[in-house]
């Protein structure tokens, strides 16, 4: 019946892992998985399940605008979509993404599917991760496993502000850390890692940075036991990231765009518990804005229970690690708690203002808590194992009470996210008003717009006045003058664009907004209207002559636009050109690699 | 039945469970979308 041990210690029984009394009745994991509809139907179906709970009414009609994720209802590729005039290009190639997912499906259903394949993709990766350190892991445990993944603060405050694409990065991370530890124990993995790096490239520079940096440790540790393997995915797995981070990072380096000092405290995480930062840190929470934290994570038994858990799920991580072997997955884990505490610790407070401020693109650090996101992979597959754990070594019924347990405390600690995070994620319709003006000013003649009132933030009646983005530069296909600057209780953090801040400086100075817009060389001033902000509407239209007037947006013409200049585009070009060649033949070896395998695959099965 | 049908059928009964106890709970607790403060000039990206 036995044959033997395999090298972690356990018997082999049948050719299969032997592990316990689930498998005496079920013989093996795959009899257990078949009975219950694959290893993988069962979490897959679950996470689209839980998906469709946490999003809720943004999947109804219409599209979400929430804080950072403002979506536009018509597809169309602006120039701030290509980054072009824009020294920090943080929306590329995100943005044309979704232009491009708009086009097949719409942009209401484009934005739907991303969102709801963020947080599958998530759900799934952290199952995959488990299944990889706990190769037979039940049903059961992946898809509690599956749900931690998704239904914690991590996820839920980083959707409330609309940071899409740092969630991509999330989903991605456990499958990029998979990917680089199959690739150093020398299967498919290097091709799997330099798939998903391409992957994250579609996300710009926050997802390249979290799945990089999980990715990349992985290698990096285990450069000490195998040089050569781990050398040559190091390299590729660089080139690879180097090349789909182009199109953002070119023309930012050559703009020289950096951060300014005075933001850098702003960005640090803060507690959302009684517990403190670290306590708040713990259990996924802790992000910088604190307009995203759930009220129930104040209540000390929660915010306490939701730490304990987490510790506890962590050390379940950190055995199954010690006993499989795959320690240097820790390494992913070390890193993102390293950058988060250097960001945190009062006596490194130095070191981390000169590497966001001083350091070429260390600006892309500054929001440090999005490198909490291996912490909460670890802590999310730590659930698995100890659920897993839980039903090897006790009956049925106590494994049964164990599992609704841990499915109710994962659950109850983090019940703000169901429905659209408590209704704050909601579809809207876009006024037509709107849209048609949007519209109208795109069919003029090219020009500079400025964009008033000038503030990005916008809080629209018709998205009942919840805090987003402006949806102009998504919307208008003309380059868009807007003000970058992140105005905070705690004072402005200033923007990347010089000529932006030469307008806030005017206006500082007591110049009229439109007036200040207006010297700056542009062709157009548009002023959104219903945004809950002052616009001194008469002294628009008496700027110039009115060329579109809808009750959302009025435009008038100011100037013939001779003065305006083209925005250098050079290193756009490069970086799109790099970038979109990078991809196509990203998808053509994916291609290629299926294909191969269906092919090897139907010739095994074939008769001879 | 089994002990691990059962298992999984109180497993499944409690997510049910749980999930009602959530959709349903979830108004009475959740504030409202962060309002606009009647004086505000400028939207505040961290406002309460």
């Amino acid at each position: 019946m036995f044959g033997g041990t395999d090298q972690r210690g356990w018997p082999i029984m049948r050719g299969r892992l032997f592990h316990g009394r689930r498998d005496m009745r079920f013989r093996d994991a795959s009899e257990m998985d078949r009975r219950w509809g694959g290893p993988t139907v069962l979490p897959v179906l679950f996470s689209i399940v839980v998906a469709v709970v946490i999003l809720g009414p943004a999947l109804g009609r219409g599209v979400v605008l929430a804080y950072d994720m403002v979506w536009s209802p018509d597809a169309r590729l602006t120039p701030f979509a290509t980054g072009i005039g824009t020294p920090a290009p943080r929306a590329v190639p995100s943005d044309a993404l979704a232009w491009l997912a708009g086009l097949v499906l719409t942009p209401a259903l484009a934005q739907k599917f991303m969102l709801v394949a963020v947080l599958v993709v998530a759900s799934t990766g952290v199952v995959a991760l488990l299944r990889h350190v706990v190769p037979d892991a039940g049903p059961v445990a992946c898809s509690l496993a599956a749900l931690a993944g998704v239904w914690n603060p991590f996820v839920s405050e980083h959707l409330v502000v609309g940071q899409w694409t740092v969630l991509l990065g999330y989903a991605l991370l456990p499958w990029a850390l998979r990917a680089a530890h199959r690739s150093v124990l020398g299967g498919e993995g290097r091709h799997e890692l330099v798939l998903v790096l391409g992957a994250a490239g579609l996300g710009g520079v926050n997802t390249v940075l979290l799945v990089a940096a999980g990715g990349c440790a992985v290698l990096l540790a285990a450069l000490a036991t195998d040089v050569r393997r781990s050398a040559a995915s190091l390299v590729l797995a660089s080139v690879t990231v180097a090349a789909v981070s182009a199109v953002w990072a070119l023309p930012a380096l050559a703009a020289g765009a950096g951060v300014s000092s005075g933001g850098v405290s702003a960005f640090t995480p803060t507690a959302d518990t009684p517990l403190g930062v670290w306590g708040s840190l713990v259990s996924g929470g802790g992000f910088w804005n604190a307009a995203a934290h759930p009220v129930q994570r104040d209540v000390p038994l929660v915010a306490l229970t939701a730490g304990l858990l987490s510790v506890a799920a962590f050390v379940g991580f950190g055995v199954a690690l010690r006993r499989t072997r795959h320690g240097l997955l820790m390494a992913p884990v070390i890193v993102g708690v390293g950058v988060v505490a250097l960001s945190v610790l009062p006596f490194t407070g130095g070191v981390w203002a000169w590497l966001v401020t001083d350091v070429p693109g260390g600006g892309a650090l500054r929001d440090s808590h999005k490198f909490l996101a291996a912490w909460v992979v670890a802590t999310s597959v730590g659930v698995g194992v100890m659920v897993d754990g839980v039903r090897r070594r006790a009956d049925s019924a106590l494994a049964g009470v164990v599992s609704v347990v841990v499915l109710g405390l994962v659950v109850l600690l983090s019940s703000h996210i169901a429905w659209g995070v408590g209704g704050r994620l909601d579809a809207v319709q876009v006024p037509q008003g709107y849209r048609t003006a949007a519209a109208d000013l795109t069919a003029l003649p090219r020009g500079e717009v400025g964009l008033l009132p000038w503030n990005q933030y916008r809080r629209y009646e018709w998205n009942a006045s919840r805090i987003s983005l402006t949806l102009a530069p998504r919307i208008v296909g003309q380059r868009v003058l807007f003000d970058d600057s992140l105005p905070l209780r705690s004072g402005v953090v200033d923007g990347e664009d010089p000529r932006a801040a030469a307008v806030s400086q005017r206006i500082s100075e007591g110049i009229a907004p439109v007036d200040a817009v207006r010297a700056a060389g542009v062709r157009y001033v548009a002023a959104e209207l219903r945004t809950r902000l002052p616009v001194d509407q008469a002294g628009v239209r008496a700027s110039g002559r009115v060329v579109v007037d809808r009750p959302d947006l009025l435009v008038v013409e100011v100037d013939d636009g001779a003065a305006g200049q083209a925005p250098e585009a050079s290193w756009n070009v490069v970086g799109w050109t790099v970038t979109l060649l990078t991809m196509s033949l990203l998808a053509l070896s994916a291609a290629v690699s299926r294909k191969s395998r269906r092919l090897l695959a139907s010739l095994l099965r074939s008769p001879p | 039945m089994t002990s691990s049908v059962a298992a999984i059928a109180a497993t499944l009964g409690g997510a049910l469970l749980a999930l009602v106890a959530v959709i349903g709970g979830v108004s009475a607790i959740a504030p409202t979308a962060n309002s606009p403060a009647k004086s505000e000039q400028v939207v505040l990206y961290d406002a309460p």
